[in-house]
């Protein structure tokens, strides 16, 4: 099953400049991803940036799941991230070149402690700007199984951002929250 | 829609004070932001507690880079959640900056996950930490004390609250 946001999007006015939410979910069941679209018509006016929020656990019987994000159902391979991580032993640093999604961050698993989530803040810069590629940088941690860091991420394309899909190799589990925030004034 | 980032409540002290407190902390909101710009007269180390809970259910994991060097540390079936690893609290006002963003503080179904960084002038060190709080209770307070000596005057604590 996969939420498309643009079925719940909220409406209404909004003061220019302000952090707003824009769409949230917390998921009811099992679910593979969370799309959320038809993003340029209806911010592009009023934010330079967005933001998400993504807190919550994988159904997967691992410790660590990853989560990634896709541009404009863009499945080509256009996508870099760089890390540095923290896994409770050591800290390190990787990149990713000339993948089909943006690494983001990470939820846990089945075998962290019960209620124990995976939190994970992305800023996305520049989403609407059709000059440049837009660039995100994520905070993200957990500590059942411990694994906390940062990345910084590449879309190499200059196309409005319209779709956003937020998803993993694994199902979001019922009850993670998944939330839509803009914020920067809009020339 | 809704005004999202809203203040709930600024500290800054005019005089010593042994612990920051927000209590009585509205429930509406999803997350919180947590700014400090901290000042102490001993340095030490910092540590966050909720809703008074002292049980050894706190964990945190945490790294920092300073000049090339990167050190890192686990704590787990602590009382409260250590905020810094190298970032020694300051007794100069400004040293020091620090963020936190405390995740699902009023859900019941979740733990409270704690995101920070922080960094120190004029040595150039940048630490990020996660915490937990092992608990489905919604936080309603939150403490902020040192471990040595106590909150300066001119410290500045800032919290915010995110609807999600």
């Amino acid at each position: 099953m996969a939420w498309n946001m643009g079925l719940m999007g909220a409406v209404g006015t909004v003061a220019i400049g302000d952090f707003e939410l824009l769409e949230t979910t917390t998921l009811t069941s099992a679910t593979s991803s969370v799309t959320f679209t038809s993003l340029t018509s209806t911010y592009a006016s009023k934010f330079n940036n967005l933001q998400i929020r993504v807190v919550g656990r994988a159904v997967v019987s691992s410790g660590v799941r990853s989560v990634v994000i896709q541009f404009n159902n863009d499945t080509g391979l256009n996508y870099d991230s760089g890390r540095i991580i923290y896994d409770g032993s050591i800290v390190e640093s990787n990149a990713f070149t000339n993948r089909e999604n943006n690494l983001i961050g990470a939820v846990t698993g089945s075998t962290s402690p019960a209620n124990s989530p995976g939190a994970n803040i992305i800023d996305i810069f520049d989403p609407f700007d059709t000059s440049k590629n837009t660039t995100l940088r994520s905070l993200f941690g957990m500590t059942g199984n411990v694994f906390n860091g940062m990345y910084v991420s590449n879309w190499a394309d200059t196309s409005s951002v319209d779709v956003i899909k937020v998803y993993m190799t694994a199902d979001f589990e019922a009850g993670t929250r998944i939330s839509l925030y803009g914020y920067g004034e809009s020339a | 829609m809704t005004i999202t980032y809203i203040e709930i409540e600024n500290q800054t002290l005019t005089s010593t004070q042994s612990t920051i407190e927000f209590t009585s902390i509205p429930q509406e909101y999803k997350d919180l932001v947590l700014v400090c710009v901290p000042k102490t007269t001993g340095g030490g180390n910092s540590f966050m507690r909720f809703n008074n809970d002292s049980s050894s259910i706190y964990t945190r994991g945490a790294m920092a880079v300073e000049s090339g060097s990167v050190t890192n540390q686990f704590l787990s079936g602590q009382t409260s959640i250590r905020l810094n690893l190298s970032v020694d609290l300051p007794v100069n006002l400004g040293d020091v900056n620090s963020k936190y963003d405390i995740l699902e503080y009023s859900s019941t179904d979740k733990h409270t996950v704690v995101l920070g960084r922080a960094n120190r002038d004029p040595i150039d060190r940048l630490e990020q930490i996660c915490g937990r709080y092992g608990s489905t209770s919604a936080v309603t307070s939150i403490s902020l004390f040192p471990s040595t000596g106590s909150w300066d005057a001119g410290a500045v604590f800032t919290l915010y609250g995110i609807a999600g």
